[in-house]
């Protein structure tokens, strides 16, 4: 046993730090003066020991300069001193060592001692405070290890003490020193490095490119984290230095041949002239072949000039290469030369400058995003549409092209003005090269094959390897055979394949008429993602879009609107859908169809038969999963209208109470038709008064069924008979009364049960004076007692 | 083992359910056939028709037999109107007593018998002309019906030309007829706005 002398003194310990939270690898002791602090010492396990302050027990702590190493035996320290009680933490570690005073048990590269005796930080934690900065770290840049900021806010993690904007915990992640607000003095500040340019706070050239972060963010306009901003494989640094190059351009002289070909093949990256001469005497200028070198030129090779290309057009700009090369001296394998999302050929066709990019350069007016004419269709958008900038109305049709855009029409057609008889909808397209590469240029145009008088429509990549969704407002009921063409490889492209042939596809209908949808039929396979790099997957190949709409007509001829969506119980909707040729619709009743019908389930068309009571059936078809539906409202008559039978008088005998008309009875609501059902007159006893009292009791016998035919535009359903509507002959003496029958009127559909709809009144009105009014259904005709015509 | 016990117990319950659902839809549901259309001939209930013909509508099933029971109906309703021409005169819907008393009135309550009987005559005949009229109108509105969904099948390519006819010719009708009621599908059919005109191919007949 080995016995030492430890000292309890009343506040005559300076507490470091408050006391830690309770540890798996530490015990609490306490122990009276005159007593013996004691623990047995585990074989090679090493102890070090914190003393309680005695005016503050157990929260604030110090280390004692004790390190000790167990031996199978009782460690044992007298404890002495002026507090009536002392408090001791033991603390201990397994490491193997043999050399526990130097040993770093934490791995904060301080040793043990040094931290017990010099720094007061815990030899078994790394980072004593808590705070994530190790200990260390925090004494190398003078900052408190057993402060995580809680008594000086510099000393923790978010404290900041160079002032530089970038937190102690960013400062040492980042190798920065917290104490300098430029630690790599590059000129860049530690924060701006870290978040803004994303480069090394420590490191005054993070790229290794030979240009410092500083220049190369304010100087040169490259990117200080690439060291070969253009990708030409020439180090930044050695095409400002060296090669008088421009490190933000693969193609320096803007002679199509990238500038470390151009160094490697003894050629002038800075000359552009020398792109017009021929090194191989082939009559085949360098940078003509140059950009054919995929199909086998080379400037260097001589090559038969007469088997060259000239008549393509492999960039699908409308111009062939001849006219480019010759006549333009723009890049044949570039359908938009000078990158600014117009073509070549517009650009030309227009007075504009296709070998300058006018999206940094150029008139304000030429700018891809102005729009000079005013049409609401900017420069890069009339290039889509072929349409004059100049000129809101290219054909002089009277419709401007954005009107003629959107409605559907051809801007570059005077004889197609007016919108589609359907209307149309918006479909998106969304295609291009999403792959990492962002190599491709494709070109996405629908040939029209029904339904569309217009030409063909198309939309092109406006950049490389930017896949784009643009809109086309298509006709309804039309249908497209749907192309991906390649359009070009990115001339800043390096890898290989070149090209890489990858691409995405995808059509979506937008709009919103759910009898219209946009149904794409891909039997070859050619929509979605295609990363087949070797081969140009759509190549050949096509899918076809149905612009597919359900439209429906009514059996019945009136009203006059057939393709009315609401209609009457029993009636009959011719549905159809177009383009005839859509691949196997089905057909299918949703909504909530009552007895209502709809047959067959199979093809282009379909009948739905509205069920015998109200009811709101939808007829849906799906095509290929996409589902266009018409909704239906059904309704039953609700009223009688009685009106008096054309040809017909007023009957009356003279000298007796009496009146009476023909009338023919109409069927509300007055927009749908009742053509399918058939009505009839309920029992029911009249009520009489005055004159009429006697009468009281009177019953109206159940009439037979009458069918409904067609009327007439305004009131499109009338029963098929007349209705005789007159008083008895009365005789004087006359007073006033009136008699009543409140007749229920009934309807069925197809023979089926019958259903009251209406209760028409037959009123009729005796005056004192003999004068006699018959009204029924809102129609009333009067009588005077005198009055000698009748016709009937 | 309580919960085991669950287990297996609520395994159970899953495995019956999907069979208490397969019988109740095997519910039997109106059924259309040649037998109940043809009955149509001897008691001339244009009702009959009717729900034979919206039977059919509901129903699922092979498009070619709906489409030969759609004939039957056809050929039935427009023998019927062969046969039946439409009456002349108006039906009413209320008469009035010959006598000069409200129309509408129930006979029972015209107290001269020999005017009552008049009056009864009178409402007798009126009935009668009003359910030949409306039997005729019914009758024609299901022929035209049937017309219409004959079309839809053949623009559909559910059924050719050469079936409809030879559906129309199995019925005991006259020639003439036979061949107007060929006629008038063909002409309903080459009306429709979509539709493959008569000799161009036809598209693949789909299974409904």
């Amino acid at each position: 046993m080995r016995s030492r002398l430890l000292a309890i003194f009343a506040a005559a310990i300076t507490a470091l730090s408050l006391a830690p939270a309770q540890e798996q690898n530490s015990e609490i002791i306490q122990v009276s003066p005159d007593m013996f602090l004691r623990w047995y010492g585990h074989d090679d396990r090493t102890y070090f020991v914190q003393v309680s302050d005695p005016n503050d027990h157990l929260r604030k702590w110090t280390w004692a300069t004790i390190i000790e190493t167990g031996n199978d035996e009782d460690i044992s320290y007298e404890v002495d001193g002026t507090a009536d009680k002392g408090f001791f933490r033991l603390w201990f570690s397994d490491q193997p060592t043999t050399d526990p005073d130097g040993d770093d048990f934490d791995y904060d590269g301080l040793t043990n001692w040094d931290e017990v005796s010099t720094h007061q930080t815990n030899p078994l934690k790394w980072d004593s405070d808590d705070d994530g900065l190790p200990d260390d770290w925090e004494i190398l840049h003078g900052l408190d290890p057993n402060d995580d900021g809680t008594t000086d806010p510099a000393n923790g993690a978010n404290g900041d003490p160079d002032g530089d904007g970038l937190i102690n915990l960013d400062e040492y992640w980042y190798y920065a020193d917290p104490n300098l607000a430029d630690t790599d003095g590059d000129g860049l500040n530690d924060f701006d490095e870290v978040w803004v340019y994303y480069t090394y706070p420590d490191s005054t050239d993070t790229d290794w490119d030979g240009l410092d972060d500083f220049a190369e963010v304010f100087t040169y306009g490259t990117d200080p984290w690439n060291w070969d901003t253009d990708e030409d494989t020439l180090p930044d640094g050695d095409e400002v230095l060296i090669h008088s190059t421009d490190p933000t351009e693969m193609d320096t002289d803007g002679d199509w041949m990238w500038d470390d070909w151009e160094l490697a093949n003894n050629l002038d990256p800075t000359d552009a002239a020398d792109g017009l001469l021929d090194a191989d005497s082939d009559t085949l200028s360098n940078q003509l072949e140059f950009v054919f070198l995929d199909q086998g030129y080379d400037p260097f090779v001589a090559n038969n000039a007469a088997a060259f290309p000239w008549a393509n057009d492999p960039d699908w700009d409308g111009l062939t290469t001849q006219v480019e090369f010759v006549t333009h001296l723009t890049n044949p394998r570039q359908h938009d030369t000078d990158g600014d999302g117009m073509s070549d050929a517009w650009e030309i066709a227009q007075g504009f400058n296709a070998k300058v990019n006018n999206l940094k350069a150029g008139p304000a007016n030429q700018h891809p995003d102005a729009d000079p004419d005013g049409d609401g269709l900017t420069n890069g958008e009339e290039s889509g549409l072929g349409t004059n900038p100049n000129d809101p109305d290219t054909d002089g049709d009277g419709v401007d092209d954005k009107t003629e855009n959107d409605q559907g029409s051809n801007p570059n057609d005077p004889n197609d003005s007016q919108p589609p008889p359907n209307g149309t909808i918006p479909v998106d397209v969304d295609f291009g090269d999403t792959s990492g590469s962002h190599s491709e240029k494709y070109r996405v145009q629908l040939t029209p094959l029904e339904g569309d008088p217009g030409g063909v429509r198309f939309r092109t990549n406006r950049q490389y390897g930017q896949p784009q969704t643009d809109t086309f407002h298509l006709p309804k009921g039309a249908k497209y055979q749907v192309e991906l063409i390649h359009i070009g490889t990115s001339p800043r492209y390096r890898g290989t394949p070149k090209p890489d042939y990858d691409y995405t596809l995808s059509i979506n209908s937008g709009g919103n008429d759910p009898a219209c949808a946009a149904i794409v039929d891909d039997p070859q396979g050619i929509m979605g993602g295609h990363n087949e790099s070797n081969s140009f997957f759509a190549q050949g190949k096509t899918a076809d879009l149905y612009i597919a709409l359900m439209t429906s007509e009514t059996v019945a001829t009136l009203p006059t609107d057939r393709k009315r969506k609401k209609v009457g119980v029993g009636e009959e909707v011719n549905l159809t859908l177009t383009p005839s040729s859509l691949p196997s619709p089905t057909w299918a009743l949703a909504g909530t169809p009552g007895t209502s019908a709809l047959n067959p389930l199979t093809g282009i068309s379909s009948v739905l038969t509205a069920g015998e009571r109200a009811c709101t059936p939808s007829t849906e078809a799906t095509i290929n999963g996409v589902t266009v539906k018409i909704d239906f409202e059904v309704v039953e008559p609700d009223g009688v209208v009685m009106e008096q039978e054309p040809g017909t008088g007023i009957w009356h005998i003279q000298g007796k109470g009496s009146a009476g008309f023909k009338g023919r009875p109409y069927f509300a609501p007055f927009d749908v038709s009742f053509k399918y059902i058939e009505i009839r007159e309920d029992t029911c006893v009249g009520t009489g008064t005055g004159y009429f009292l006697g009468d009281t009791g009177q019953v109206h016998p159940l009439g037979q069924w009458i069918g409904v035919v067609e009327g007439d535009a305004a009131k499109p359903s009338k029963g098929d008979g007349v209705d005789t509507i007159k008083t008895g002959a009365n005789n004087p003496p006359f007073s006033a009364g009136t008699f009543e029958w409140p007749i229920p009127w009934q309807f069925r559909v197809g023979g089926g049960a019958a259903k009251t709809f209406a209760t028409v009144t037959h009123q009729e009105t005796m005056e004192a004076t003999g004068r006699t009014t018959m009204a029924k259904g809102g129609h009333s005709v009067s009588k005077e007692l005198n009055d000698p015509s009748s016709n009937f | 083992m309580k919960t085991r016990h669950l287990q297996i117990l609520s395994f159970a319950l899953a495995l019956s359910t999907p069979v208490n659902i397969a019988s109740a839809g095997d519910e039997k549901k109106p059924e259309s056939s040649l037998e109940k259309i043809t009955e149509f001939r001897q008691s001339e209930d244009d009702t009959l028709l009717a729900q034979q013909l919206q039977f059919l509508k509901k129903q699922t099933g092979s498009p070619s037999d709906k489409a030969k029971l759609i004939c039957a109906i056809l050929v039935e309703a427009d023998k019927f109107l062969v046969n039946h021409e439409r009456p002349k005169g108006t039906p009413a819907l209320n008469i009035a007593p010959p006598g000069g008393g409200r129309s509408g009135v129930d006979p029972a309550s015209v107290a001269d018998p020999i005017e009552r009987a008049a009056y009864q005559k009178l409402i007798d005949e009126n009935k009668k002309l009003a359910e030949t009229h409306r039997k005729h109108a019914a009758v024609a509105k299901i022929r035209d019906s049937a017309v219409n969904l004959l079309a839809v099948y053949r623009v559909n390519g559910l059924i050719d030309e050469a079936e409809v006819d030879a559906a129309i010719r199995q019925h005991e009708i006259s020639e003439d007829q036979k061949i107007a009621l060929g006629q008038l599908v063909k002409a309903a059919t080459a009306n429709k706005a979509q539709h493959p005109t008569d000799g161009a191919a036809e598209p693949e007949k789909p299974k409904e």
